[in-house]
């Protein structure tokens, strides 16, 4: 039968079928030919992220110890030259502290991004360190604020208002920042890192340009990026209002001789509040129970605001925009995005199975939306409410939570000098 | 301001002196930096559209010298220009760096020169706190009221986001529903081997009777399937799906009935470990042969070495399954049937292997046996068919030895009828209260399906040794039935008595079997041509259409719509839209 | 609370919140610590590519060093995902970009008109500029025997646009492909390639196996 035929022929043949895979058959080589074996050069070895994990405790420790215990500007100064050096343009900036926050909010948020322990350790040591001596990373370790630090050449002082508008800069973009991360949509805080394309002298140009602005702006305004974007700066000042140790301007007794009043260039020295009150009580307590209402309020209007957010944030999620891309009959749209479409429809990915996909990221953009809201409208609330709180105070402080502990102030105060002497 | 002796006046100037140097050189660099990158995005090799064109002009005319000189001179300056680019980036980096460094230093020291201690009689009176504390609020509360005008002004350009998904998924959807409107597809039950009620039959005669692969006339969409097999198209819905194998990969693909979009493919992968080698097999069955089965919730397929996947209609892996490498001297190729929540499998063996055949039952969607019966039967290429009788639904199974019934509940034996066949290639139906079984290399049976145990003296309704076919199965009107020979011999007999009322022999081999639209039978040959037959009481020829590549499938019907798989491609024949 | 408040009691309340609080965010921070230790053993255990690697063992500290830096992982593209569609070219924030074409001989059918080689409708099979897919002329052709020649990828040219692999997989055995070079990669925490990438190919993968070259693992990628 014609069966048993083609059942030798296929026994004959076992090789066909096996290389059909193949559109041409390996070659048989007679002239003593060898293949060359294709390389496969590897990555930085774990072990050397061990290694960037011990160098961070001992310069978070280090710089614990020089500011607090030495008070030694010097020490501090060189330390950060080392961390520029090592952190930033040796290892490149990457992954630093202020990085790993997208990390954590990816893994907290249940997804499958994994946190290696050397992003974990970036992102807990600086702030267990706050939590005990207040912000010694952004000091003398962090490799951003390294590098701004070099260019604080002839700071100026501007009004507390202004620094504290644009202080409310950083939370924003902190929430904003996790929100994305945890969404699994972009990593906007290394996306817009400003010094790490100057670390790795190569970049988006446009990024660069931005880094090499910031620099050039912090000839004058000392630390910009530090003060007013940075939103791993964030956590650690909320760490170092509970710091158990601070820094200090003066080693002893302050005597209020003033000297020190303009010493600080990033505005983080609070005067001793002696001036009596010209209001009574009686208001005093009306405003902050206006306050505290302010604070709910503004708490629930960020939230029921925060839910319309998907409409804005949604689309930087690359499923989400595909998807409206794929929806769009716009020529326009479709020549910007013709690569991906192209892609789309060159692979295998269902459409039905996208818009699903994309509808569950624009829900988890609405719930987190309006947590994002509620927060960002409490820290407002709050915010407006803390510069309304009075305390008091009888000598010249740090303010612990904006005071990056660089030990500058030190020298200003004639005490240190008589402490230098002995 | 500067200093008041001469010699630290004369090291102020030199010191501003180093700074504006050093400053000038850092810029210098710095636009000098900038050009380059420009340069270097302007020569990138990947963006000169001038290349190009020369390159379709040197097409145009291969033998112009001038042209083939032109390109090799731009290649070589546009290379030279990027690698020499970057290389010279890096070390103006490096310069611009020990430049800004420079530079640095020098200003630090002009700043130091310039510092002054400070003097707080100069520094205004302390400002009254309760002041202070109103503009520190109103500045906190200015920064908010930016942030939320920022995002207001970019939420009103922003489309809305649920609308825009809604407007995506909309294209796609549209076709299938307008192909939903007027056809019918099962929306209850199980999608099976040879359609819905896994007999070839349909009733709706709205199917066209000419087509031409090779021209493209009449196709509605033909789709390449990227691996081989035997197995047939099932539908559900809007979706079909069809299963590939070589040695080493197994594929399901689903495709888009309206489009012949391959929406996706899921590769079901080796779970065991070791894996499992290749099983030996009859060539022309390949590793794909048996038909999945699948409703809304879920599409089963298997595989010639045992192993089961389930897949959601989003092709998200529900289970996979090993059952084990079958001993199946064919290679499996009984195709799968289902039954409320469970799907059937009848694993035959070879019986000199000692491994028991049987016919078992999972759950479609968690992958559990509900159970598994012993069936003392050897292996062939026959499926079981699930069928309503007026005593309740049955799983009919044909082998060598038997035709055997179950309760596709429990797996209960029901009733049996003995035969001797071999080879046995066709699969049962059930027209007009009849099993028909048509055992290859013994004779048809007809047999009545009410009866209990062994029913061979009892319910055999009629026996006939004109007819018996070998590959194709049978298929019935209700008042007659045909067989197809794989050599082209069509036989006619009429199903209450088994009396022949005609045959013919085509012009063609078969191994698909046949379908029947209506009064319309249509015959795919393994050559890819379709006879379209009128299935009366006299032989008609009413149409012969042309598949365009060779085929050993079966016409599968869904709504308005023809499915024929090729050797590799899906056809979806049609009326187009009017 | 407008007046100026100095009382002992006050500080020490304070001092005693701060100390509370503290303490918190301390356990807090303890704990995502040992769980970012733990889970990522966990994980070792039950994702399938790293059974291999964990022995089951019962505690941390007996878990073997390969194991420990499973966590550890870089950036790869997936050749089975890709559409060469020469973003990596540019999009790396390195330039040249850390994304090479990378050749796998014992796929390569040694053609002697080889798609990943010659420009489509290249008239005659020499390695003249105008003839060449390659921009930066990155690959080599040789000759080896009777109708066999090899090619190989010169990486300090290379700049990962994928024109050749595009060739090589629409028309040939799918030899070569495009992977991410960790000699060069700086790995980004968000790389910004896989940002642009429209293929979603790009994936983080464990640091101990960081290429996706074998066609088998390429197929089971999805």
């Amino acid at each position: 039968m014609m069966r048993i035929a083609a059942l030798i022929l296929y026994l004959l043949m076992p090789a066909l079928a096996a290389l059909a895979e193949n559109r041409f058959p390996q070659p048989q080589f007679e002239s003593g030919y060898t293949m060359p074996v294709t390389t496969t050069p590897s990555p930085r070895a774990a072990t050397v992220e061990m290694l960037d994990i011990l160098i961070l405790v001992g310069a978070l420790s280090l710089a614990a110890w020089l500011i607090l215990k030495k008070r030694s500007r010097r020490g501090v100064f060189l330390l950060t030259v080392f961390s520029l050096l090592y952190f930033g343009f040796w290892r490149k900036g990457c992954v630093c502290s202020i990085g790993s926050i997208q990390n954590v909010a990816a893994w907290l948020s249940g997804s499958e991004a994994i946190l290696p322990v050397s992003v974990a350790a970036f992102f807990i040591l600086p702030l267990v360190f706050a939590l005990f001596f207040g912000r010694v990373f952004c000091a003398a370790v962090c490799p951003l604020g390294a590098i701004q630090e070099m260019m604080i050449l002839f700071p100026k002082l501007f009004p507390r208002q202004v620094s504290l508008a644009l202080g409310m800069i950083p939370v924003s973009y902190l929430g904003v920042a996790v929100l994305l991360a945890a969404t699994g949509s972009s990593f906007i805080i290394c996306r817009f890192d400003p010094f790490v394309p100057v670390f790795r002298l190569s970049g988006e140009p446009v990024m660069i340009l931005v880094g090499v602005g910031l620099l050039v702006l912090g000839i004058f305004v000392a630390r910009p990026f530090c003060r007013f974007l940075c939103p791993y700066g964030v956590l650690l000042n909320w760490a170092s209002r509970l710091s158990k140790w601070h820094a200090t301007i003066t080693p002893t007794e302050c005597d209020q001789c003033r000297l020190c009043e303009r010493a600080c260039p990033f505005d983080a020295i609070r005067m001793p509040v002696t001036c009596p009150v010209s209001e009574s009580r009686a208001t005093g307590v009306r405003r902050l129970k206006v306050l505290l209402l302010l604070v709910v309020a503004l708490g629930s209007a960020g939230a029921w605001g925060g839910a319309h957010l998907d409409r804005v944030l949604a689309p930087l999620n690359a499923k989400v925009r595909l998807v409206q891309v794929l929806g769009s009959s716009d020529p326009a749209v479709e020549k910007q995005f013709s690569v991906e479409l192209e892609a789309f429809r060159s692979g295998e990915r269902n459409p039905d199975t996208l818009a699903a996909e994309a509808e569950a990221i624009r829900r988890q953009f609405r719930r987190g939306g309006t947590c994002l809201g509620g927060f960002l409208g409490l820290v407002f609330g709050l915010s407006i409410l803390s510069v309304s709180i009075r305390r008091a105070r009888d000598s010249y402080e740090p303010d612990r939570g904006e005071c990056l502990s660089c030990a500058r102030c030190y020298l200003s105060c004639p005490e240190e000098h008589k402490r230098l002497k002995t | 301001m500067s200093p008041e002796n001469t010699s630290s006046k004369a090291l102020y100037r030199m010191v501003c002196a180093m700074a504006v140097v050093s400053c000038a050189f850092s810029l210098l660099v710095g636009i000098l930096l900038i050009s380059n990158t420009m340069a270097i995005r302007m020569a990138s090799p990947l963006e000169l559209p001038e290349l190009d064109h020369l390159r379709t002009s040197l097409k145009a005319s291969p033998a112009d010298e001038a042209v083939r000189n032109k390109i090799r001179d731009l290649d070589q300056v546009v290379r030279h220009l990027y690698f020499t680019g970057l290389a010279s980036r890096r070390t103006g980096s490096l310069l611009l760096l020990a430049g800004i460094a420079l530079s640095l230093t020098s200003l630090k020291a002009v700043a130091i020169l310039r510092r002054r201690q400070p003097d707080p009689r100069e520094y205004p009176a302390t400002t009254d706190p309760l002041q202070a504390e109103s503009a520190a609020r109103w500045a906190v509360a200015a920064a908010g009221a930016v942030i939320v005008a920022g995002v207001m002004i970019i939420a009103k350009g922003a489309p809305p986001v649920g609308g825009a998904l809604r407007a995506a998924t909309a294209p796609i959807t549209a076709p299938t529903q307008s192909v939903a409107a007027h056809s019918a597809p099962p929306t209850e039950g199980w999608s099976s081997f040879r359609g819905a009620s896994g007999s070839g039959v349909v009733a709706s005669p709205n199917f066209p009777v000419a087509w031409d692969g090779a021209t493209g006339s009449g196709i509605l969409w033909k789709a390449e399937i990227p691996l081989p097999g035997l197995s047939l198209p099932v539908v559900w819905g809007n979706k079909v799906y069809l299963t590939g194998a070589s040695t080493e990969k197994r594929e399901v693909y689903c495709y888009d009935i309206a489009t012949g979009t391959r929406l996706w493919q899921v590769e079901a992968r080796e779970s065991a470990n070791p894996p499992k080698k290749a099983p030996e097999i009859f060539q022309d069955t390949g590793y794909a042969a048996p038909t999945s089965v699948s409703d809304d919730r879920v599409v089963c397929s298997i595989f010639a070495n045992g192993d089961v996947i389930a897949i959601d209609p989003c092709a998200k892996t529900l289970w996979t399954l090993d059952l084990g490498l079958p001993f199946n001297r064919y290679g499996h190729a009984s195709s799968l049937a289902g039954y409320q929540d469970t799907i059937m499998i009848q694993y035959d063996q070879d019986v000199e292997k000692k491994i028991p055949s049987r016919l078992i039952a999972l759950n479609a969607i968690t992958g559990k046996q509900v159970w598994s019966t012993p069936r003392k039967v050897s292996d062939s290429w026959s499926s079981p068919i699930v069928v309503k009788t007026e005593k309740g639904p049955q799983v009919i199974t044909m082998a060598n030895e038997a035709i055997i019934a179950y309760d596709p509940a429990s797996g209960r034996e029901l009733w049996s009828v003995k035969c001797s066949g071999s080879d046995i290639g066709p699969s049962p139906v059930y027209a007009g209260g009849l099993v028909l079984a048509s055992i290859t290399g013994d004779r048809l049976y007809a047999i009545r399906p009410d009866g209990a145990g062994d029913v061979a003296a009892t319910h055999v309704a009629w026996t006939s040794e004109d007819g018996v076919t070998d590959v194709p199965s049978p298929v019935s009107n209700g008042e007659l039935v045909f067989f197809v020979h794989s050599g082209g011999l069509i036989t006619c007999l009429e199903l209450k008595t088994g009396k022949k009322v005609w045959d013919h022999n085509l012009d063609g081999e078969f191994y698909g079997s046949p379908g029947l639209a209506a009064d319309k039978l249509y015959l795919v040959a393994r050559n890819g041509t379709v006879f379209i037959l009128k299935a009366g009481r006299q032989f008609e020829e009413i149409g012969k259409a042309t598949l365009g590549e060779p085929s050993d499938g079966s016409p599968v019907f869904a709504g308005d719509r023809i499915l024929i798989r090729g050797i590799k491609s899906l056809y979806c024949i049609g009326n187009k839209a009017k | 609370m407008s007046e100026l408040q100095t009382t002992g009691a006050m500080q020490s309340r304070r001092e005693f919140l701060r100390t509370l609080l503290r303490g918190v965010l301390l356990a807090g921070l303890a704990g995502m610590g040992a769980r970012a230790l733990l889970g990522r053993r966990c994980q070792s255990a039950t994702s399938s590519d790293r059974v291999k690697l964990c022995k089951g063992c019962p505690d941390l500290a007996s878990c073997s060093s390969a194991v420990l830096s499973a966590g550890h992982k870089v950036w790869q593209l997936d050749p089975a995902k890709c559409t060469q569609c020469g973003r990596c070219a540019t999009q790396c924030v390195l330039q040249a970009s850390a994304v090479k074409c990378v050749h796998r001989p014992k796929q390569c059918g040694y053609c002697r008109l080889c798609f990943g080689f010659f420009q489509p409708g290249a008239t005659t099979l020499t390695s003249a500029a105008e003839n060449q897919i390659c921009p930066t002329g990155a690959i080599r052709r040789k000759f080896i025997e009777e109708p066999y020649y090899e090619y190989t990828i010169d990486e300090s040219l290379c700049i990962g646009c994928g024109r050749c692999v595009k060739g090589c997989s629409a028309f040939g055995n799918s030899s070569l492909v495009l992977q991410v070079r960790h000699d060069r990669c700086v790995n980004c925490n968000e790389c910004s390639i896989a940002r642009n990438c429209p293929s979603d190919a790009f994936r983080q993968v464990q640091a101990t196996a960081p290429y996706l070259l074998n066609p088998r693992s390429e197929r089971t990628a999805s």
